[in-house]
């Protein structure tokens, strides 16, 4: 019999390899320890196991919305800006390259339905996994699992089958309207989906695969119809498809809209109540189409053709537009990155409120389509830093981004916005916090940076070179091909309001855009406190009272 | 979010499919995953180096899915290849990187093997012990296992020391444990 000491103890090492700072030692005393009683193996695995599952229902985290996952424009904005247009050939240049580079790391990078495939935090050695596990999916799904490309009878399957568009290939803390579909259990869980199938998600998360090759993540409360693998008919909720090359024209209908892609990964949230349909695009591009389903079906046709030759819209990355019953659009301003989940992980488990509720500036006109994009705590090593470009957020040096700044909740800006001379953004805090602005250090620091904010003498990089991403394993991480160097400056915002961040200084150098993070901010002990020696200016922090050159733009907390 | 493409060629989607790559063996490969990652993290508990093995094992599984025999055990025949895999890894980066010796992997090994068969229950055992968890406990684990996170975030997160988190991490988990272990207990009794 195993004294309760020892199975406590191979609880304790187990928690020093994975935890502790010296791995190698901890294994070395578990060594001896199943050596003298191998009955402690299993002990071991149980611990081993727990470490697993944790690992899994942490591996993503979905916010605590309630209704509509972005904040919609109307009547918030500004006038629009007349000089806005002033950069549409770079962008459009730009744009041309972005595409090119997204369809690369779309072909290469398919993010996995199986274990600990969310968590991108490992950068480098879980990209890797995630290509072979979405390669193997993708011959899996497409190849043999299903056949041809339009829903082939399953291969190795029986005569008189009925003819499969696609798995239900995950789910996480799914509760289903569909009768007899139990997701408790953890994990996968293929089940066959037919032409014709209603799905109706009360709760969780759920992720299917079509023969198509699309992957349609669906976050409860959510009903969708699957008519091909071609075409899925949105009724309810937020759906995310991930759409590749091989199936360009898959089509995603909403009670107001057809969104038709164009090799892409967009999301779709329908407010049934209030009719709205928003249509966000995270890579590659799509056309919007609105579409009248009110009245007779000649009425329909006809408003579709109409359609067809008016309200074609492409939207691209980084765009997101509200399409209203009536077929007004608006913009949408912010989105939260984890309100249209890219798979289905694990619950949520995440406490914590989102600290950055909405982010919105005075330049983008109504016309104009693009959205910031708010993580909540997606701040680390790898982080895309911009809406509009594939650049990364890296530490410079070995020792990665600063500690304090990992895991915090932070805003993918518009890079191009460095040419925008009277940009402001506003950003609203939800919570006592401590805002960070990431100051392209090549640049003079503004008053409004100096006045209301302290320079922590803290530093974060840019990893610009989104062409050599692909290379090479060397390319990742800390300290590697970094292009720019940011300064990290903070303040501290003891209670909810809206922040106003000014723009760049105007230079001739090419320079980038400053990134924005907060952490929350306790009002006992600091949280999130920079307290590396590097960081003195942190430390005594007393801010400056913000002078809010808009106070009337100045939403109410809670708002 | 980025990715080595070296990697990604080396298994384009237009590798050959296997002749035994059928309905069934993907449905088996799929829902063996967490299973087969919690057995090979138990030989190499090292998550990046596991998740590595785990993608091996997948591409080599896939390429012997013929040899697989319908009506056996797909996941001990899985875990038998993940072994070799395990062993290949610890090869190719040399003996100075092991943690554990032969005889303890053997050990393990059965050990592991054992253990998944009330894996699914455990499981589910587990997402119902989450809940008793208090929002400090819940908050300290989200930060230790979340996005980005590790023993030093949760540690700045929390104002303490990387050990004295470490310590609070082990005493939920060991929580966790005595309630999975009560709950299938009490499973059983019923």
């Amino acid at each position: 019999m195993t004294p309760p000491d020892n199975r406590q103890a191979v609880e304790r090492l187990v928690g020093q390899l994975f935890d502790g700072s010296d791995p190698k030692a901890a294994a070395a005393k578990l060594c001896r320890l199943l050596r003298k009683d191998p009955a402690l193996a299993e002990r071991y695995a149980e611990c081993v196991e727990l470490h697993a599952l944790l690992e899994a229902r942490h591996a993503t985290t979905l916010l605590p919305l309630e209704g509509h996952a972005a904040e919609a424009s109307r009547g918030a904005e500004p006038a629009p800006d007349p000089q806005r247009g002033a950069c549409g050939a770079e962008m459009a240049e730009l744009w041309g390259l972005f595409d090119e580079a997204a369809a690369e790391i779309q072909r290469s990078v398919t993010k996995s339905t199986l274990y600990g495939g969310a968590r991108l935090t490992r950068g480098l050695r879980a990209s890797a996994w995630l290509a072979v596990a979405g390669c193997l999916l993708a011959v899996a799904y497409s190849a043999a699992l299903f056949g041809a490309r339009d829903g082939g009878v399953l291969a190795g399957a029986g005569g008189g089958r009925e003819e499969a568009i696609g798995v239900l290939s995950n789910a996480s803390g799914a509760a289903w309207g569909n009768e007899g579909w139990d997701a408790s259990r953890s994990g996968a869980v293929p089940r066959r989906l037919v032409a014709g199938q209603e799905l109706s998600l009360q709760r969780g998360v759920a992720e299917l695969t079509l023969t198509s090759g699309v992957v349609v993540v669906m976050r409860g409360p959510a009903e969708l119809d699957l008519l091909s693998p071609m075409r899925v008919r949105a009724r309810r909720g937020a759906v995310r498809a991930r759409v590749g090359e091989s199936a360009r024209g898959f089509v995603l209908e909403t009670p107001t809209t057809e969104v038709t892609d164009l090799g892409t990964e967009f999301g779709v949230d329908v407010d049934q109540q209030a009719g709205t349909t928003d249509v966000v695009v995270f890579e590659g591009r799509v056309d919007l189409q609105y579409v009248d389903r009110s009245g007779t079906a000649a009425d329909r046709r006809n408003a579709t053709r109409r359609s067809a030759r008016e309200d074609i819209r492409l939207l691209r990355s980084g765009e997101g537009l509200r399409v209203d019953p009536d077929g007004a659009t608006s913009r949408i301003v912010s989105i939260h990155a984890d309100a249209y989940p890219a798979s289905a992980g694990p619950g949520p488990l995440d406490p914590r409120p989102p600290l950055i509720r909405r982010v919105w500036d005075n330049l983008r006109a109504p016309q104009a389509a693009q959205y910031y994009q708010i993580s909540r705590g997606g701040l680390r090593e790898e982080a895309r830093a911009y809406v509009d470009r594939f650049h990364q957020w890296n530490g410079l040096k070995a020792t990665g981004i600063p500690a304090y700044l990992l895991g915090a909740d932070y805003v993918q800006t518009f890079n191009a916005d460095k040419w925008e001379a009277d940009v402001e953004i506003r950003v609203e805090l939800a919570a006592p916090a401590r805002l960070y602005v990431m100051f392209d250090r090549r640049l003079d620091p503004p008053a409004w940076l100096t006045d209301n904010f302290a320079d922590t003498g803290d530093k974060i990089g840019v990893d610009e070179d989104y062409r050599r991403v692909g290379m090479a394993r060397g390319g990742f991480g800390p300290a590697v091909s970094i292009d720019t160097v940011h300064d990290i400056w903070v303040r501290d915002v003891p209670s909810p309001r809206v922040v106003t961040l000014g723009a760049l200084p105007m230079q001739e150098l090419a320079v980038s855009m400053y990134g924005i993070a907060a952490t929350p901010l306790d009002t006992g002990v600091a949280r999130g406190r920079p307290s590396t020696p590097s960081a003195p200016g942190a430390l005594a922090l007393t801010p400056k009272p913000l002078n809010d050159p808009h106070p009337l733009l100045t939403t109410t907390p809670g708002a | 979010m980025t990715q080595p493409r070296a990697n990604a060629e080396k298994h384009p989607p237009d590798a050959p499919a296997t002749a035994g790559v059928t309905d069934e063996f993907v449905r088996r490969l799929t829902e063996c995953q967490n299973r087969l990652y919690v057995y090979i993290l138990a030989l190499l508990p090292d998550p990046d180096r596991a998740r590595d093995v785990l993608q091996e094992t997948n591409v080599v599984l896939w390429r012997k899915a013929d040899q697989f025999e319908p009506g056996t055990s797909f996941q001990a025949w899985a875990c038998k290849v993940a072994y070799y895999e395990v062993l290949t890894e610890r090869r190719r980066r040399g003996r100075d990187k092991l943690l554990f010796d032969d005889s303890t992997m053997e050990l393990v090994a059965d050990a592991a093997t054992k253990r998944l068969e009330s894996h699914d229950e455990r499981a589910v055992a587990l997402d119902e012990c989450l809940k008793r968890l208090d929002q400090q406990q819940r908050s300290r684990l989200h930060d230790r296992y979340g996005p980005g996170g590790s023993v030093q975030l949760a540690a700045q997160r929390a104002g303490r020391t990387p050990g004295s988190i470490a310590v609070t991490l082990h005493r939920i988990r060991a929580a966790l444990l005595r309630c999975i272990e009560g709950k299938l207990a009490k499973e059983l009794a019923t």
